[in-house]
């Protein structure tokens, strides 16, 4: 390492796209930086505040909710961080810890399709990827090897009903998971309805893999795996630790500090307001979706654009709750394994939103024993209704894809968190391409509840977050009108990369740190092999 | 099972508070219950008929005290008047020489706003595990919820461990439900 600078590359956040980057630098002989906002909690720690916080209804609670970093929701240092104007609340998914954010998450890990890249060129609407998915093909690879994916190779993921799709030059590195006896029956009716009925790819570990035990089905993937068979960001935390890396906990990023094109060093600071610099040859911001072009816009850097924050997008959706008319019993497994995605291509995207219906296994008791205490219900008819309930609540959650849409975006609010820092500012909407997709979607959850002869319980939930944070450091060809090219790195400074869902100009319908993974991944080679 | 443990409350002695107590002016539970009830879970005076309310409530004669002691507490710490509507209820039924719950709930008792809201209150808190919102919640229990009792045979209380690994993809036949 050169004597001049604290590290060859300052990473900034240890979440699953940061660490990996931290762990391939760091693999690769470089001299690693890796800066956390929060602090490092064991998962057995995580386990028992999932077991004793009182309510759960918000997944974020368990985790730690800190005043110098706050998370998305669900604590009194948190639940006023992110600043809403816009018509629609947008509060996604954000945890600040070593292993950041897939701590809480379901672990889909899907690949995008290779029309996803082509959005513009074949229908006509958002942006066109400046890479297409053979440069990304073999990165995908690497990601699923290094999380751990399960998957069924052999399905048809385009959702139309033919060969494997979309190619891969490698199996999964993991089989599927069965899938139970809940997952197994409404397949079965789903697909005699002539619904493409799939399995989902996770980062759940199958059989025992790289130190992960195999997957118990404890149906608790989101908020925590107890038992890490689910991958988190914190393993890949803690291998780059081993090989070299340097982890910093507690260090809010809060300035990148130029130097002429470049960037010079990343300023932090502690819970007690203590200022450290940090010079690097190259960095890598890796601090969410929302907290990356906060971090740019303070910093003022990688906006000659004036695209940075812009665009924001998410798989916004819907939900439908039913009763079917047989016992099907959610909750056996892990809480979600498979999807129907009849609509995720197609030339209907010229005129509106894929979407992807995913169907939730969870344990029911919790929602089904509110809703009939609250209905009055006691006594042996509590308890029975409870089973009869729990055995047939069905949770189906519908995605759509988004476009870019420049006023939908993050900004500097002028209110401060306790270190005296902008909260992220959020406006936020849905556009009439996601509604006219919201028309079809409804018509496919109208059907589902006639093949399973099913009593609504739920059809009008309003607009959910997917917590897939896109678009808001947007990728392109054009200076003029993104922040990062294909190599995520952004147009304005050569040593400054990002490391994001953000950076993803076209989403599709699907999760999206499978593909953040394989970018970070890229990224990574690219800068070992040029710092 | 979850909700289960040694505290030696049992259905027989709940329904003999009820025919005990038939009559008598408050809900009070006979000295045999008394004596033995855990003084660490509640010391107050009036320990053994909240115990064997909710008890009588849940139909669980086995629910334990501790939990009692906790909903109680809980319940209390958000509305001071709590406690009093607690034994209203508690003494209602008595006087009514309701035997049990369904009794309870088909009889005008239920009906009483009043009652039916502090009884749902108290359900509340074993069934769901908590009570109250937000970072103000208190918790009650998790894994002794009462929602969980009535599935045990069949799905996992999340977090805990039920079959092993894959254990899921071996079941072809729905449980009855």
């Amino acid at each position: 390492m050169a004597t001049q600078f604290d590290a060859d590359v300052l990473v900034v956040g240890s979440g699953v796209l940061g660490s990996l980057t931290a762990h391939a630098l760091a693999t690769a002989g470089k001299a690693v930086i890796l800066l956390e906002a929060g602090p490092r909690v064991p998962r057995w720690q995580l386990v028992e505040r999932f077991r004793n916080v009182a309510d759960k209804s918000d997944s974020n609670r368990p985790y730690p909710d800190q005043a110098w970093a706050p998370k998305s929701s669900g604590g009194s240092h948190s639940d006023g961080y992110l600043q809403n104007v816009g018509p629609l609340s947008y509060r996604p998914g954000m945890l600040k810890l070593v292993g950041g954010t897939t701590w809480n998450w379901r672990s889909a890990c899907w690949r995008l399709l290779p029309n996803d890249l082509r959005l513009q060129t074949l229908y006509g609407v958002g942006r066109d990827w400046p890479i297409d998915y053979e440069a990304l093909e073999p990165w995908y690879g690497r990601a699923e090897r290094a999380l751990g994916v399960c998957g069924n190779a052999a399905d048809d993921q385009s959702g139309h009903g033919g060969g494997a799709y979309p190619p891969r030059s490698e199996e999964y590195p993991l089989p599927m998971l069965p899938w139970s006896f809940y997952t197994r029956t409404i397949a079965t009716h789903l697909r005699a309805a002539g619904f493409a009925f799939c399995d989902e790819p996770s980062a759940r570990a199958s059989q025992p893999y790289a130190q992960r035990p195999a997957c118990s089905g404890m149906n608790n993937c989101s908020p925590i795996c107890p038992i890490g068979a689910q991958y988190s960001g914190d393993v890949h935390a803690t291998l780059a630790e081993r090989a070299g890396a340097e982890l910093r906990e507690n260090a809010v990023a809060f300035r990148l500090e130029r130097a002429g094109a470049k960037i010079a060093a990343v300023h932090y600071k502690s819970p007690d307001g203590r200022e450290t610099r940090l010079s690097a040859r190259a960095f890598v911001i890796a601090a969410h979706g929302i907290e990356t072009p906060k971090l740019l816009l303070m910093s003022d850097v990688a906006n000659a654009s004036d695209q940075v924050g812009r665009n924001l997008m998410d798989h916004t959706g819907i939900g439908l709750t039913l009763l079917a008319r047989e016992p099907l019993w959610p909750g056996q497994g892990p809480i979600q394994q498979g999807a129907m995605l009849q609509w995720r291509d197609g030339e209907f995207r010229r005129r509106h939103a894929a979407n992807k219906h995913a169907l939730g296994n969870a344990v029911a008791n919790r929602p089904v024993a509110a809703r009939l205490l609250a209905q009055g219900m006691i006594g042996p008819e509590l308890d029975r209704r409870i089973r009869h309930d729990a055995a047939r609540y069905v949770q189906v959650t519908t995605a759509f894809e988004m476009l870019p849409e420049p006023g939908n975006r993050v900004t500097l609010s002028s209110h401060k968190d306790a270190l005296g820092l902008p909260k992220p500012q959020i406006y936020y909407d849905v556009d009439d391409y996601v509604r006219a997709g919201a028309v079809v979607a409804r018509q496919d959850q109208r059907r589902f509840v006639e093949i399973l002869q099913a009593e609504v319980l739920d059809a009008d939930t309003g607009w959910r977050n997917g917590d897939h944070i896109m678009g808001s450091t947007i990728m392109g060809a054009d200076p003029r009108n993104s922040v990062v090219d294909g190599d995520c790195r952004t147009h304005d400074h050569e040593n400054l990369f990002l490391a994001t869902t953000g950076v993803i100009p076209a989403g599709g319908v699907v999760d999206p740190t499978l593909t953040g993974a394989a970018l970070a991944l890229r990224l990574a080679d690219l800068i070992g092999r040029s710092v | 099972m979850a909700h289960c443990n040694s505290d030696p409350y049992t259905r027989r002695d709940v329904l003999r508070v009820g025919a005990c107590a038939a009559g008598t002016l408050a809900f009070v539970a006979p000295a045999r219950l008394i004596a033995l009830a855990p003084p660490a879970a509640d010391a107050t005076p009036n320990a053994a008929a909240r115990i064997a309310l909710c008890r009588f409530l849940c139909g669980f004669p086995k629910l334990d005290s501790r939990l009692v002691a906790h909903a109680f507490a809980a319940l209390g710490a958000v509305d001071r008047g709590f406690s009093a509507r607690a034994e209203a209820l508690g003494l209602a039924i008595t006087t009514a020489g309701l035997p049990d719950v369904q009794a309870f709930r088909d009889s005008p008792l239920y009906g009483d706003p009043t009652h039916r809201a502090t009884a749902l209150a108290l359900l509340g808190a074993f069934y769901l595990g908590f009570v109250g919102n937000g970072d103000a919640a208190q918790l009650i229990s998790y894994e002794a919820s009462l929602m969980f009792a009535s599935t045990q045979d069949v799905t996992p209380i999340p977090s805990y461990a039920r079959g092993g690994p894959g254990y899921w993809g071996l079941i072809d036949v729905a449980a009855p439900g």
